[in-house]
């Protein structure tokens, strides 16, 4: 098995949220581990708990009616009940997110250079703006973005989507995050550009030995993206494993559901709509053995 | 159909606001209509005098006290509140379909006509309507109460005409204004057929709220001197006779003010509700 | 399209629609129904003296001809006779005009300086009670006619707690200042006279707050709506997650998407601050050009009532151009068009 410390290690986390009509637990016990450089993906449909997950991670859930309990241990550290300035250290700078339309993500009222100052300031609070302005057109020049200084001075609604999208990856790269969180990366484009975001993103990635956890529901992006699967079911974790495991021997019906649901070059065509689905969450949850 | 059984009644009933605004609007409306049953003194509201109780304070004789010439205002409001009420149905009957009928026009029927009727609704609303309405009374022979109706009316017609351009802009790129083109439609058609209907909760939460704004011009007006003539019970007018004598005759300028806030306030609520119901912007 | 190309545009729509508008009042104004003539002159005049009359005015000419002289007349500043003060229109809204000017700017800048901040609080705070309250006072303030603040705010800072003066711009035992731009606040500072600053100031808060209200109200409550929609959105959510300073986030990042729709609507209120002038100065017995005009209206002086609604409309067009422009700095899409 691998030799990498244990950057990542998400405990029995459980999230609940008081409403008007009673609890809703959204997160039932999830535990999820994480090794430095690894890329795994969570897998599952919408309402399942995936994208929340992300939010605890970064400490983002900080409502009044919002129940937590379990542990989130980065490096070393259980990071789950932080304070507000505590994140604010880890954030942008060894945890980074991508969210899954860029568009939506950048403040279209500030030029990218001022977007990404911020970032910036993050690696350094006391640089200057002039030194900021250097550093990020380098990042950008090393993603093959040839003119750095039009994109700093556009607004946002100036670049295409998948430039946008570049730009996006790079802000979160810059300072060299061990984890990068991935929600859904790039839903919003098309899906060449989402192809070449995530090639990107495996590239970058691989570059600086940062993690990557990626939040999807699309299979075609596990395949081609992820070493290790965790599948999630209405927060519960439902299958764990290597992704040569989960895809040629799918253990849990619900991972064969989501895997049948991928429209097949052969022509067979989607599977019959099932009227009677099993509520797979009275089924337990499947591990493949570590190989 | 029963309209309390509905899901939206019950998502406006959600907000303790609105009510109370529809609470307050239907006691008004209420109040206006039974009028003649309700107010102890409804001979008070045509030419009457009382030198013996003029200027009285607020008793259990006189809920609200009487003014310089001893009627009693507590019957004047209430009888007011029809005169406020009227001003607004009439002047949105008259102002809501000229506006909208523009608005049509200028959104769907060609760039022409777009020039010249939105051009005319710019001229038209680069005058502040209060002072477009001053003015048009103030250049007829006699202000009254009519004269306050035409006045107001044209300076409110403006405002439905941009509402309904700018709906029917987004609204005439949909599919279904699209495919009734295609199957032969005519444009006076769509655009009272198709493109209307889905303008009408924009539509109605402006009528709404506008509701109370046109009485709260209105009142504004006469309290100018510029709409309903003494004797008819004008809310406005009586804050206005009744402010030379303040301080010391305080209820004769008050209670009729505050009579508009209580009936702008209760429009206001409902309207705010309809825009949280419907989720619209006007 | 360039900020120039839309300014140079912005201006010529303006200057149209000021055209637009003046053509619409003169139709009006001479559409009566009645004789300008005989109105102007009274009841006992001749009817030779009313011949006279309308042969110096024009008015037996076509309406296109009538228009025609009319402008001309504009452009050489003479806007006529008023019947009611017996002096050329244009003396008239020179002496009246900078005692409005000075009412409404101030009114403004309370619409800004007290809605921005309360719909901030609000919106900041939300559901809370800081929240509740800023909400009802905006809602009163919205729902409450100016005349009637007018009352209210005299009765209580005048009669009741006897803070404030109640009518004309400055005590008259006091020595006025020498009259630079007509603004009593800026000419007795300019003159170091703080005496007659304080004055002037203290006769002008309750009017001027009285024409605000309404205003205020609606800005606070769009601020507020804005500001949490701001909150709801992404890129906010973005900026949490790098480490923007909430500090930063509030007044920065969010307060200029915010802003924008609040920056539009204080434009449109300004025509409602406008009409108020005519309701609080009239409460106030303020020397403005609100109060001339309410009185030519009564009077039926028609170069007034013309002159009037030419300079109201005039004014509010100038302020709209200055919030478009505000608008295009802090939105940079609307060049995209």
């Amino acid at each position: 098995m691998s030799m990498y410390k244990k950057l990542l290690k998400i405990k029995d986390l459980e999230l609940s949220f008081k409403m008007y009509e009673g609890m809703s637990y959204i997160l039932k016990k999830i535990n999820l581990e994480l090794d430095g450089g690894e890329k795994v993906a969570l897998v599952g449909e919408s309402g399942s708990g995936k994208s929340v997950t992300t939010k605890l991670i970064l400490g983002l859930l900080n409502q009044k009616n919002v129940y937590k309990n379990g542990k989130i241990i980065f490096n070393n550290r259980d990071i789950l009940n932080l304070s507000q300035n505590e994140f604010k250290k880890i954030r942008g700078n060894n945890i980074s997110i991508i969210f899954q339309d860029p568009m939506a993500a950048l403040n279209p009222v500030f030029k990218i250079k001022t977007q990404f100052h911020e970032v910036n300031l993050n690696y350094s609070n006391k640089i200057s703006k002039k030194d900021s302005y250097i550093r990020s057109c380098n990042a950008l020049e090393k993603v093959s973005i040839r003119d750095p200084e039009r994109v700093m001075e556009s607004y946002p609604f100036q670049l295409s989507g998948g430039l946008a999208q570049r730009v996006v990856i790079t802000m979160a790269m810059i300072n060299k995050p061990e984890l990068l969180l991935a929600d859904e990366p790039s839903t919003a484009l098309d899906v060449t550009v989402q192809n070449q975001a995530l090639d990107l993103m495996d590239d970058l990635t691989r570059q600086t030995n940062t993690a990557v956890l990626l939040i999807t529901h699309n299979m075609g992006v596990v395949r081609k993206f992820a070493e290790k699967v965790y599948v999630i079911y209405r927060g519960v974790i439902v299958e764990e494993g290597t992704k040569k495991q989960i895809f040629d021997n799918p253990g849990h019906p619900y991972t064969n559901a989501l895997l049948n649901a991928i429209p097949k070059l052969s022509g067979e065509g989607l599977p019959k709509h099932d009227e009677n689905p099993p509520d797979y969450g009275l089924i337990p949850k499947y591990t493949h053995k570590s190989q | 159909m029963n309209i309390f059984k509905t899901k939206l009644f019950y998502k406006y009933s959600r907000n303790p606001l609105s009510v109370i605004g529809l609470s307050i609007v239907t006691f008004v409306i209420l109040l206006a209509v039974f009028a003649p049953l309700i107010t102890p003194y409804p001979e008070h509201v045509g030419p009457f005098t009382d030198f013996a109780n003029k200027s009285k304070p607020p008793s259990w004789k006189y809920f609200f006290g009487t003014d310089k010439i001893g009627r009693d205002i507590f019957t004047r409001c209430i009888y007011g509140y029809r005169i406020s009420l009227t001003l607004g149905i009439v002047v949105l009957s008259i102002a809501a379909p000229i506006g909208v009928t523009m608005g049509l026009c200028a959104g769907y029927i060609g760039k022409k006509t777009e020039l010249v009727l939105m051009r005319i609704t710019d001229i038209f609303l680069a005058i502040p309507a209060l002072v477009l309405a001053m003015s048009i009374i103030g250049l007829l022979d006699r202000p009254n109460l009519l004269y306050t109706m035409i006045a107001v009316s044209m300076a409110w017609w403006p405002w439905y005409t941009r509402l309904i351009y700018n709906l029917t802009r987004s609204i005439k790129t949909e599919g279904y204004i699209t495919a009734a083109e295609i199957m032969g439609a005519s444009k006076i058609h769509i655009m009272f057929r198709e493109i209307l209907p889905n303008c009408l909760p924009s539509l109605l939460t402006k009528i709404t709220l506008d509701l109370g704004f046109v009485i709260l011009v209105g009142s504004s007006l006469s309290f100018l001197g510029l709409g309903a003539q003494p004797p008819t019970p004008d809310l406005g007018t009586m804050v206005a006779k009744g402010a030379s004598l303040l301080p010391d005759i305080w209820w004769y300028s008050l209670f009729p003010g505050f009579a508009i806030l209580i009936v702008v306030l209760g429009f206001n609520l409902v309207g705010d509700g309809l825009k949280d119901m419907f989720d619209v912007d006007v | 399209m360039s900020t120039s190309q839309y300014f140079i545009r912005r201006v010529f729509i303006s200057i149209i629609v000021f055209f637009g508008v003046s053509i619409v009042i003169f139709c009006l104004a001479r559409l009566i129904p009645g004789d300008p003539a005989r109105i102007a002159l009274g009841p006992f005049a001749t009817k030779e003296m009313v011949e006279q009359y309308r042969e110096a005015l024009h008015l037996n000419e076509s309406i296109f001809i009538q228009y025609k002289i009319f402008i001309i007349n504009l452009f050489q500043g003479d806007l006529g006779i008023s019947t009611y003060t017996k002096r050329p229109v244009l003396v008239d809204l020179i002496s009246y005009f900078p005692a409005t000017l000075e009412l409404v700017l101030m009114s403004g800048t309370l619409m800004i300086l007290i809605g921005m901040p309360l719909g901030i609080l609000s919106g900041k705070f939300r559901d809370t009670f800081i929240d509740h309250i800023a909400r009802i006072f905006s809602l009163l303030g919205v729902v409450t006619p100016s005349f009637l603040w007018a009352i209210i705010l005299m009765l209580f800072f005048a009669y009741l707690i006897p803070i404030f003066p109640v009518a004309e711009r400055m005590d008259e035992r006091l020595t006025p200042p020498t009259i630079v731009t007509g603004l009593l606040l800026i000419d007795s500072l300019l003159e170091g006279n703080f005496k007659v600053f304080a004055d002037a100031f203290s006769h002008l808060i309750l009017p001027a707050l009285a024409i605000a209200m309404p205003a205020i109200g609606n800005v606070a409550r769009l601020t507020r709506t804005n500001l949490s929609d701001v909150y709801d959105k992404q890129y906010i959510e973005f900026a949490r997650s790098y480490s923007y300073s909430e500090l930063k986030i509030a007044t920065k990042f969010a307060l200029k998407p915010a802003s924008i729709p609040t920056v539009t609507i204080i434009g449109l209120d300004f025509a409602l601050m406008l009409g108020n002038a005519f309701l609080v100065e009239t409460v106030f017995v303020w020397p403005g050009m609100a109060k001339y005009g309410v009185e030519v209206i009564l009077a039926k002086d028609l170069n007034g009532i013309v002159a009037t609604v030419l300079i109201i409309t005039f004014f509010y067009l100038i302020i709209n151009m200055f919030v478009d422009f505000i608008v295009l700095l802090l939105n940079p899409r609307i060049l995209k068009n």
